[in-house]
């Protein structure tokens, strides 16, 4: 019976309450729909979060509750970047309109060292960074999601994680893109017995529509229920984890994890065009970067230049070279490197930064700063955005690093571990393996954390809820939010077309103007003429938008680039 | 939780001299309240600027959206757009898509004059489009426009019924015997208690002596309690009773 009300669960399609055809409603100059609603709103990459966290809402549950219960959910469902063994940033809005940051970012383990990835020739050794236990940091996400419910939710950690310890427990079924990404992983996954044997049921992986069902994860979930985060690092997960890193030459052992700690953090806020826009202060380097690129568009009319027009991606692609090149040289955990956040956003020097965009010429790179390589890091992150019926708010952007994190399980617990180690400059001067060169700000110490570009970020006006926002993407999620920001603020588009234009990215170095597939080839034609170099990229970050129209109304939107979903009511 | 107030304004000359009664009033109404949205105020005015343009700018500040009925065609005593390009100080402007739009609908007519007008609207309107190509529906601030023809004001009410949706009521109704003075005392008890729950008398469709009682609120179980209170609170000669089937959800008067 259980079972059959899950699946009605499942079946249940989002985005068609409203929907009767030929009777929609949609802005002049538009052909892409959101979903719409009046109370609440939520949009995440995983169709199940999303309905349990419109679920949670209904019922009374605010955007904190709603958010926490997602973000364990897809521990479960989306283990491709939804973790337990992870870790990531959330922003959010009280009702009363305080804007707070919480940092559940990794830590490097006490027993780590700036060298400990380093081949004995000097050059950093990618293998030990990503792959198995010593790349893990101390996860973080459990302390995160249960310090930010404590503070701000309504639910019992019991009742936030029991959705997913049923989904663990019960088991749902598996969606295809999450089939072929375990066929594809299969090879990876059997070096790891406790991985394959959760992953690779039977020894293959599932074909799409089996059921996954992760005991030893429900375990660990109904260990929080029990005990609250203790559990994980104290308690019996604790003791699991720790046994497991031990037996496999990892380093996070018992006093690491009892010496985690999430950390709220002041939020950056910058403005725009009469708007407070509110972003993740460092280790995160998005805030500074997303701001810092605000700050240097605000004085060009970009609705006159036209969206993706080849003026407006020329000084996007200018500014965010600029902003690429100080995120080389500066950026780091600011618990123990200094980090210039004042200067970065300070808007005098955004001028001057603008003053220096030539009109219709592009730049090179090492004329713009000759300086450090910007460090390597995943694409595989996930973001959710809700809001609820008060105008409470939550943007979180959580993540294993790799996609399934380090493919390690640690025995015992279900849960995957990260490989956010790989996010530390493994050896800071010198190229890793992609050629890169990397900053000193961000060089591996104990108890560090790596830099991040994870960009969850909230949009007020005068204080009032306008939209909350966020994308995996690694650097590329600092330039996706940035244009679906300008999408929304300069060129009026509503959710759903907002996340779906296509977009470019720059990030100083390589030299080259990466652009999607959708850009008409005169555009593209403008772009290089000003002497961009252009590389056609696939697609990149998945946009989970929710906001809060001038009629009041709330859109929401889920960047089809990658399956997901948007819901509210 | 946010329920958006609403005003209604209807434009029309003949309703105020009395030639034509409104039939837009009563349907709106009635579907606002099943979608569980707060009317607020229904009013009329003739179809003039300044007239259009007082109301408009009265109940815009007031409530979160104002509907508007009539006053949109290419008459010389359509003024709804001037009307509320005056309210909002804006200007009237020729929008390009319309233009655009009745070119193509008017491509084997020549009628300039009409066509120009349709075209204009205020600087700051929004259009929304819908997907069958029905004309579309302008939107100043918080303002929506329906047009006046019966048929196409509920097709373009229904488009836009999201903007309007909040938490539906529940009505239970007590039916009583007595005259209404010999009720108020019960009436007041309940309303002390049950401060959330509207309580309402009719004398309507019931037989003569005979008096019905509504009850009603968002909060279900409010209505539920505040009902058996009142059975309660009621003198056993009153013959107080819910009538069989009594309405549940939103209520409808017939």
């Amino acid at each position: 019976m259980k079972r059959l009300l899950l699946l009605f669960f499942l079946l249940w399609m989002p985005g068609l309450a409203w929907a009767q055809d030929g009777n929609i409603l949609l802005e002049e100059g538009q052909i892409f729909r959101p979903t719409t609603g009046r109370q609440a709103m939520v949009s995440s990459a995983e169709p199940i979060s999303t309905r349990i966290g419109v679920e949670v809402l209904r019922r009374g549950g605010n955007a904190v509750d709603a958010a926490v219960t997602m973000a364990f959910v897809e521990a479960v469902t989306l283990p491709r970047a939804g973790n337990l063994g992870g870790g990531g940033f959330l922003l959010l809005r009280t009702p009363q309109g305080r804007i707070r940051a919480l940092d559940f970012r990794e830590t490097a383990p006490r027993r780590a060292s700036r060298n400990m990835y380093r081949k004995p020739s000097g050059e950093a050794d990618l293998e030990l960074s990503t792959r198995g236990h010593l790349a893990a940091g101390v996860p973080g996400t459990v302390a995160g999601l249960a310090q930010v419910l404590d503070e701000h939710g309504t639910l019992s950690l019991r009742e936030a994680i029991e959705p997913a310890r049923r989904l663990a427990e019960e088991g749902f079924p598996v969606p295809p893109t999450l089939a072929a990404d375990l066929a594809g992983l299969a090879q990876r996954l059997r070096r790891h017995p406790a991985s394959s044997e959760i992953f690779l049921p039977g020894g293959r992986p599932p074909d799409p529509g089996d059921l996954l069902v992760q005991k030893d994860l429900a375990w660990s979930l109904s260990r929080l229920q029990e005990e609250g985060a203790e559990a994980f690092y104290r308690g019996e997960i604790a003791r699991r984890l720790a046994r497991d890193m031990t037996r496999n030459g990892g380093l996070i052992d018992m006093q690491d994890l009892a010496g985690y700690r999430a950390v709220w953090r002041e939020p950056l806020v910058g403005t725009y065009r009469g708007h407070e826009v509110w972003s993740m202060p460092p280790p995160s380097s998005g805030g500074v970067h997303l701001i810092q690129i605000l700050n240097m568009l605000e004085g060009d009319d970009l609705s006159a230049l036209g969206q993706n027009s080849a003026a407006t991606l020329h000084l996007l692609a200018e500014a965010m070279r600029a902003a690429y090149a100080d995120r080389s040289e500066w950026l780091g955990d600011p618990d123990f490197v200094r980090v210039p956040q004042a200067h970065l956003l300070d808007k005098d020097y955004a001028r001057a930064l603008r003053r220096g965009i030539p009109q219709g010429q592009a730049r090179r790179s090492q004329d713009v700063r000759p300086g450090r390589f910007p460090c390597f890091e995943s694409e595989e992150t996930t973001h959710l955005s809700v809001v609820d019926p008060e105008g409470g708010a939550v943007s979180l952007t959580y993540t294993l690093n790799f996609s399934y994190g380090s493919g390690v399980v640690a025995a015992g617990t279900g849960i995957l571990l990260n490989n956010e180690m790989d996010d530390f400059a493994a050896a800071p001067g010198r190229p890793n393996a992609f050629g890169l060169v990397q900053g000193e700000r961000n060089a591996i110490a104990p108890r560090k954390r790596p830099l991040s570009s994870m960009t969850p970020t909230l949009v007020t006006r005068e204080g009032e809820f306008v939209m909350a926002l966020g994308s995996p993407g690694g650097p590329r999620i600092i330039s996706t939010v940035l244009q679906v920001l300008l999408n929304v603020l300069d060129f009026g588009l509503n959710a759903q077309e907002a996340v779906s234009r296509p977009r470019i990215h720059h990030q100083w170095l390589p030299d080259e103007l990466r652009f999607e597939q959708g850009l008409s080839p005169d555009t593209l034609g403008l772009l290089e003429r000003m002497g961009h170099r252009l590389a056609p990229g696939t697609a990149t970050g998945q946009c989970a938008l929710v906001r809060r129209r001038s009629d009041g109304i709330l859109e929401g939107a889920i960047d089809l680039r990658r399956p997901g979903s948007a819901e509210g009511y | 939780m946010k329920i958006p107030s609403i005003a209604l304004l209807i434009i029309n000359n003949e309703v105020l001299s009395g030639r034509l009664s409104d039939c837009h009033a009563p349907y709106l109404a009635r579907r606002l309240d099943e979608l569980g949205a707060d009317l607020g105020q229904i009013r009329t005015v003739p179809s003039e600027v300044e007239a259009i343009a007082t109301s408009v700018q009265a109940l815009a500040g007031t409530f979160d959206l104002v509907l508007t009925a009539g006053g949109l065609g290419p008459a010389p005593d359509d003024r709804t757009m001037a009307g509320l390009a005056r309210a909002f100080d804006q200007r009237l402007v020729r929008h390009t898509f319309l233009e655009n739009l009745i070119a193509h609908q008017f491509q084997d007519h020549d009628v300039p004059a009409a066509r120009n007008k349709l075209a204009e609207v205020p600087d700051e309107a929004r259009i929304l489009v819908r997907a069958e190509g029905d004309w579309p529906q302008v939107v100043v601030r918080n303002v929506y426009t329906l047009p006046g023809a019966p048929s196409r004001l509920r097709q373009a009410f229904e488009a836009l019924a999201e903007l309007f949706g909040g938490v539906p009521r529940t009505r239970r109704t007590v039916q009583v015997e007595t005259e209404e003075a010999h009720l108020v005392p019960y009436l007041n008890r309940a309303v002390r208690i049950h401060p959330e729950v509207r309580l309402g008398v009719h004398h309507g469709s019931t037989e003569p002596g005979t008096l019905c009682l509504f009850l009603e609120s968002r909060d279900p179980v409010a209505v539920e309690k505040a009902c058996e209170d009142l059975l309660g609170l009621l003198p056993p000669a009153m013959k107080p009773h819910r009538p069989e089937g009594s309405p549940s959800g939103p209520a409808r008067e017939t």
